[in-house]
């Protein structure tokens, strides 16, 4: 807490926002709660309502960058840990939901389900790509990890698509929703690549 | 010696709710009375039932199973025409009007005919405790009312051609808001082969916990297959056609390789994309084994005998 205001007050400013923007699904749960009343399938609910929050936040970190490059000023920049941090916890809520709330813990037919449901392997791929983004995400491991650190982070990338295959797979016949989250991370790593090779074209001229 | 099951002594319906019923000793014949009297004067949405749903809900079914909650049965709901959102739909199809309502039955019969729901009402008519399961997942234990499919096709004599009954829901975008989605074909069909039409667990329903069908559960008329997935229990019909053809239900539109024409509650057989070997009771946490033909084997295997159920799932 005495780092964030340490930190120069744009940034500062910065991070609030952040920590607004991860606490948003919180508030609007609330809000949903205290205007419709204790949902009649509280499992399903908070299922559909972490998963919501974990795919949003992950599209979010992921659209800083490109959106830094596109004009925004750069100390927004640090907001990408934090709303990452965030996405990670309602992916964590999410799972929890699930294998604490909906199955109670039993294995067995868990298990039986993980290999039926394509949706759920994909789902749970998407959450292991996530554990090491969050373990990894101190400054210290930052330091730590030199160049090696930004291509590990890419995986944000891999499991973004991972959760919106699970989206996908998961709704009953109508994939329109989730068909824009897949288009739009697509996009975001087309424009990613884009912006790579071109860079990469310039060096290899520069060099030549 | 061949062993006689009990269901085969006792009405079946009887046999089913022998656990619950001194309770309903003591309450249904209140209750059904006045629906019974409730029913050809009042709409449906607006009528008040004398006996609060609340206190029929502490029966089970044959199996033992607790009614599911009645503030759950009719407020979790999917019915697409209103919205997507289940515990929305109750709200959206408030102000649905079912009065007056007319069912066609039409088709390979011989005496084609316009019912009146009043006239629906008025056929021989009994509670059922029900489970049901939907595809997604989930299942409730519901006490429906309503009669066998069968006294009102005996009524139309469906001749020997009819091979199929197909079902369809009233079309009224302006009511209706969920019709104007493209994604699907409107109105609702749905269909099921006539033996399984005939079968006695084959229920059209006008009624719930002892009151008027509510508008977000089908009113005024609506179809219950506890041994088939939830959605083949078509809502709010206007039309019953007998068919040569087998019925392209909307579902099996939608998606042909995940909704077959079956549809038959079936822990064996998963959808495409998942499995369908438990379920979550409303209500309930923790999950509980899905049963075969949703617990109605006895009753209805039979009818499938020689059917490949993975290829007509």
């Amino acid at each position: 807490m005495a780092k964030l205001f340490a930190l120069p007050h744009k940034q500062t400013r910065a991070l609030v926002m952040a920590h607004l923007i991860g606490m948003l699904p919180v508030l609007f749960l609330s809000w949903q709660l205290w205007y419709d009343g204790w949902p009649i399938d509280p499992i399903a609910s908070f299922t559909t309502f972490s998963g919501d929050a974990a795919l949003n936040l992950i599209v979010a970190s992921l659209a800083i960058t490109p959106m830094v490059r596109f004009g925004l000023p750069k100390f927004i920049a640090v907001v990408r840990r934090p709303i990452g941090l965030y996405a990670f916890c309602y992916s964590i809520m999410h799972v929890l939901v699930y294998v604490w709330l909906d199955y109670g813990w039993d294995w067995q037919l868990m298990s039986q389900n993980m290999f039926t449901k394509r949706y759920l392997f994909v789902g749970l791929a998407a959450f292991v790509c996530l554990v090491p983004l969050a373990l990894t995400s101190t400054q210290a491991m930052q330091k730590r990890l030199g160049r090696w650190w930004k291509r590990l982070h890419q995986l944000n990338y891999i499991a973004a698509l991972f959760a919106a295959t699970h989206f996908i797979w998961l709704v009953k016949s109508d994939v329109r929703e989730p068909l824009v989250y897949a288009s739009v991370i697509l996009f975001l790593l087309g424009l990613r690549l884009f912006w790579f090779f071109r860079q990469k074209n310039r060096q290899s001229s520069v060099n030549s | 010696m061949k062993k006689i099951p009990s269901s085969e002594i006792t009405p079946e319906h009887l046999y089913h709710q022998r656990r619950s019923f001194m309770t309903r000793l003591a309450l249904t014949p209140a209750a059904l009375a006045a629906v019974a009297c409730a029913a050809p004067t009042q709409q449906t949405t607006a009528a008040t039932p004398t006996i609060p749903p609340q206190a029929l809900e502490s029966r089970t079914d044959e199996l033992g199973d607790p009614l599911t909650a009645y503030a759950a049965v009719t407020g979790y709901n999917n019915f697409y025409e209103f919205t997507t959102d289940k515990e929305r739909v109750a709200a959206s199809s408030a102000s649905f009007v079912t009065s007056p309502w007319n069912v066609v039955v039409d088709g390979l019969v011989a005496k084609p005919t316009t019912f009146a729901i009043e006239d629906l009402r008025a056929i021989q008519s009994e509670e059922r405790i029900y489970r049901l399961r939907c595809v997604e997942g989930w299942s409730m234990v519901i006490p429906w009312y309503g009669f066998p499919l069968h006294r009102l096709l005996a009524k139309v004599e469906p001749t020997s051609a009819a091979k199929y009954v197909r079902f369809e829901t009233l079309y009224d975008p302006e009511q209706m808001p969920g019709q104007k989605e493209p994604w699907y074909t409107w109105p609702y069909a749905e269909g099921l082969r006539l033996d399984e039409a005939m079968h006695d667990l084959t229920l059209m329903v006008t009624g719930v916990y002892g009151s008027p069908l509510p508008n977000q559960n089908g009113a005024p008329l609506r179809l219950a297959v506890p041994w088939k997935y939830g959605f083949k229990s078509i809502k709010s019909i206007v039309r019953i056609s007998l068919v040569d053809e087998q019925p392209t239900s909307l579902w099996m539109a939608a998606a042909p390789d995940e909704y077959g024409f079956y549809a038959n509650v079936n822990p064996r057989v998963n959808h495409p994309r998942w499995s369908q070997a438990d379920e979550r009771r409303i209500g309930e946490l923790g999950r509980r084994q899905t049963l075969m033909f949703n617990g109605y084997a006895d009753e209805v295997a039979s009818l499938y005998t020689g059917l490949d159920l993975r290829k007509f799932y």
